[in-house]
């Protein structure tokens, strides 16, 4: 979970060039300033990382780092074998 | 009360990947796959060689409901997106004269941008009952051309297409009776496709809030509550915000009629009308349904129409 922790803050922290440091994982996404398209690009390489499809609406259904982690965490769940 | 008589739509046949362009667009390979999987954006139809006045004869030549009873069409109206062309083109009164109506006034609304087409409905019923004919009419045309590079695409939201309606209005009758229209402009985007920072952050945020709530003041004045609606018929911009809206004002996603964002993208103010011509044309309204027709404009308007089948 950790790791998953890192890439998805890394992730943001790119979109929005910025050091992944400074990322809050306790505040919503769109209040660091991730737009629709960021969010979009998010979810695909979320998708691509974990190779998962998630919930088309997942980012904005869980719009902190923190609670997409939960959701990703039973995502992965449910998609093992 | 204002009631809808017939509406047609008009696609051009030509339907043009989203993949293909891409690069015109602006949009990486990355980005269009995204719009694909995330937005259900695919294909746009597009006519370069056509008209705007070409797109609405189109329509209108589907109209069968206008055969015969031009005589009673008192105004023409076009309700539009982007600003008119220069003088002296002026595709509404082309087509009045080509549909043989010079007797109607024509004119043309675009205040509310994409979601004039419900406008022009509301003020059709408006002048219908003021002129006090029975049997007068007004033909209504919405649809755009997607001709220029700001015309093509809401950045981060959408991919345009060109498609167009012509509606038959006429006021009183009892077939899809409008119920109910609510909207709300909010101002402070008005710089609408130009708005950039705060501003543009602002109206992401507050987008679904502000179609939610003008959705519920109109399923409210209507005296129906969103889940009674039996369908929605939406602008196209894009799935993705339809499912959060559905969910927002507990609608069942499926009775969003979604079925025309991967063929025609968005059509400008036409979306609503296009998407009633396939709803009847997929058997999706039954006698006395009530849905609803819903577009937001940039600018920002946004408007719901409860309509009656």
């Amino acid at each position: 979970m950790n790791a998953l922790r890192t890439y998805v803050t890394e992730r943001v922290a790119y979109y929005l060039e910025r050091d992944a440091a400074t990322i809050e994982t306790d505040m919503s996404l769109p209040d660091h300033g991730l737009d629709s398209v960021l969010a979009l690009a998010l979810c695909g390489d979320i998708e691509d990382h974990l190779g998962v499809r998630l919930d088309p609406t997942a980012v904005w259904d869980y719009p902190t780092i923190d609670a997409l982690l939960t959701y990703l965490s039973g995502a992965v769940a449910e998609a093992k074998p | 009360m204002t009631a809808i008589e017939a509406v047609s739509a008009y696609l051009p046949p030509a339907r043009v990947p989203i993949t293909e362009l891409a690069a015109e667009l602006g949009l990486s390979d990355r980005q269009a796959a995204l719009y694909r999987r995330y937005y259900g954006l695919d294909t746009v139809c597009l006519d370069p060689g056509g008209t705007l006045t070409d797109l609405m004869l189109g329509a209108a030549g589907k109209l069968d409901a206008l055969r015969g009873r031009e005589h009673q069409v008192r105004y023409v109206i076009q309700a539009r997106t982007l600003e008119c062309p220069p003088y002296p083109v002026n595709p509404v009164h082309d087509v009045r004269d080509a549909l043989g109506l010079r007797h109607a006034a024509a004119f043309t609304v675009m205040q509310h941008a994409c979601a004039s087409g419900l406008l022009a409905v509301d003020l059709a019923g408006r002048l219908l009952a003021a002129g006090g004919d029975p049997d007068g009419l007004a033909l209504l045309f919405v649809g755009e051309k997607a001709f220029t590079p700001i015309a093509r695409q809401i950045p981060g939201t959408t991919v345009m297409g060109e498609g167009s309606a012509a509606v038959l209005i006429r006021h009183g009758g009892t077939r899809d009776r409008v119920v109910s229209y609510a909207t709300r402009s909010h101002g402070r985007f008005s710089d609408g496709l130009l708005l950039t920072g705060p501003a543009a952050e602002e109206f992401e945020l507050r987008y679904l809030d502000a179609l939610a709530e003008v959705i519920q003041a109109a399923t409210s004045h209507a005296g129906v509550s969103p889940s009674e609606l039996s369908l929605v018929l939406p602008h196209n911009v894009n799935r993705l915000s339809w499912i959060r809206l559905a969910r927002r004002i507990g609608l069942p996603v499926d009775r969003v009629l979604l079925d025309n964002v991967p063929l025609t993208g968005h059509c400008f103010g036409a979306d609503p009308f296009i998407n009633y011509a396939t709803a009847i044309e997929l058997g999706r309204l039954r006698a006395g349904d009530h849905y609803l027709m819903a577009a937001v404009g940039l600018g920002a308007t946004f408007s719901a129409m409860v309509l009656q089948h």
